[in-house]
């Protein structure tokens, strides 16, 4: 997938960059959602200047299939809350997670039934009359050291944190939710899926211990090509369901009759976690914090990771801050 | 002293909510009746939400899009007045960011207005009280979110709960 940029010029300037398959924008009500819906559907030189934004006004089972027919790479789909509930009742809403095109969700509350990442829940920031998307959820990819974790299932993973973490690794078993776990542990967690899950945490104003890189797979595909240590979404074709699918592929090319349910040897001696660790050795961010004094790391680390978009905010502190 | 309490009345999926009440957002142009929006409650939930001012009850004046129709109201604000004006109606709670609670708290001060849950909850004003639908039971804005982690039944039940009832 590339990256989509919408500059949009209405009563209020608009530049809104598409970076995966989902954009879902959240936050406070009156803060431009609709209004940029109703400008493009109803300014007549907005809807000529993006012929590729298709914004349904109503939708049944059959107008679902002629989006269906009609979407391409080039084309954003944009959704707001009454289209989303219809879709909902109606039983379509995973559909989308096929579709092969850039989808903007406009919507307080969260989508179950879509693949998302908590890194594709932005909110409108507004500075006079300009908005800018920026991240709701600060980063998920900083593991603390804990007494008890708790993992999704059995899988490779839940193998190899068991070897590599101090705490105690609990597998989830059938139908343990997620909320069993709250407060007496970290969850680790595939984050490639997890939007939905987290919005519904913030939107109850609940603290989650939580570690929750893209999958497992990725860790080990990001171990074995550093250029995953990057921006990596525009080697994902956005047809993919999930980043979590592309990156078993990934590691299903790397060691062929790779199974999910039992971690390689190779990969169990090695470090996945080194850079995802809270005490890992003196780093760009450990200098940064020295030269500003900062005390509440931990705190700074989810803003800058907020400002730059990115977990991988030393890059950028290192020019910015000349460390 | 004011000892009014704000209590709204929570119901769990929409069952009990007609598509006008469902889509209240695009449907409020059909709905919302000129004087719903001069009232005091009508003009203080624009004011606060969308800092815009009422002229008259079809124009409203907002300081960025200038003179506009009601159904260009936030989605917000449009629900707030209708569940106001209609306590025997359920609106969707989810249409409601965290900067509308100041206003659910207060359109709830003269008797309960009723919203059903979808599986998003917004931060509820200090002192809100919040029944469930159907029990006895009360929760205050502090206690209402862990309630509903643990019972409330999940999206997607909720969906499907939905679809059983209508086919039965």
């Amino acid at each position: 997938m590339r990256d989509i940029v919408l500059d949009i010029d209405v009563a209020l300037h608009y530049h809104i960059v598409l970076q995966s398959k989902f954009t879902v924008v959240s936050g406070d009500s009156a803060n431009g959602k609709s209004a940029l819906i109703k400008q493009l559907t109803e300014v007549p030189e907005w809807k000529k200047k993006y012929p590729n934004i298709i914004i349904p006004r109503e939708v049944d089972t059959d107008t679902v299939a002629d989006i269906l027919r009609k979407v391409n790479e080039n084309t954003v789909l944009l959704l707001d809350e009454d289209i989303l509930k219809t879709l909902r009742r109606l039983r379509q809403a995973a559909k989308l997670n096929s579709l092969c095109c850039h989808i903007l969700l406009m919507s307080h509350n969260s989508m179950f039934d879509l693949m998302y990442s908590y890194e594709d829940v932005y909110y409108l920031k507004q500075s006079g009359n300009d908005l800018t998307t920026e991240k709701m959820f600060a980063s998920y990819t900083v593991i603390k050291d804990d007494i008890r974790y708790f993992t999704e299932d059995t899988n490779s993973g839940s193998q190899y944190y068991s070897k590599h973490l101090k705490g105690s690794v609990t597998p989830a078993k059938d139908n343990i939710h997620y909320t069993d776990c709250i407060g007496k542990g970290t969850i680790i967690a595939d984050g490639a899926i997890l939007g939905p899950q987290c919005q519904q945490w913030n939107s109850k104003g609940i603290d989650v211990d939580l570690f929750a890189p893209v999958s497992f797979e990725y860790l080990i595909e990001r171990y074995y090509d550093s250029y995953y240590k990057g921006y990596y979404l525009d080697r994902v074709p956005l047809q993919l369901k999930s980043l979590e699918r592309y990156f078993t592929a990934c590691v299903e090319r790397r060691f062929p009759g790779y199974d999910k349910s039992k971690c390689p040897d190779e990969v169990m001696v090695i470090d996945l976690l080194a850079d995802f660790r809270a005490n890992k050795e003196s780093s760009i961010f450990d200098d940064y914090c020295a030269k500003f004094g900062i005390t509440d790391k931990e705190d700074e680390r989810n803003r800058l990771c907020s400002v730059y978009g990115t977990t991988d905010f030393e890059k950028y502190i290192k020019d910015d801050f000349g460390l | 002293m004011n000892t009014k309490q704000s209590k709204i009345i929570l119901h769990m999926g929409e069952f009990d909510s007609s598509p006008e009440e469902v889509y209240v957002d695009s449907a409020f142009r059909r709905i919302h009746k000129g004087f719903w929006l001069t009232s005091d409650y009508g003009r203080k939930v624009i004011k606060e939400i969308d800092k815009s001012e009422v002229l008259g009850e079809h124009v409203i004046l907002s300081p960025i899009l200038g003179s506009i129709a009601p159904e260009w109201l936030s989605g917000g604000a449009k629900t707030l007045i209708a569940a106001y004006f209609n306590k025997d109606k359920v609106y969707p709670l989810e249409n409601l960011g965290d900067n509308c609670m100041q206003m659910l708290y207060e359109g709830a001060l003269d008797g309960p207005t009723h919203w059903y849950y979808t599986g998003y909850i917004p931060s509820f004003a200090d002192g809100q009280l919040i029944q469930i639908k159907d029990t006895d039971i009360v929760l205050d804005d502090m206690h209402i979110a862990m309630w509903l982690l643990k019972n409330a039944p999940e999206q997607r039940d909720l969906i499907d709960y939905q679809i059983a009832e209508e086919d039965a």
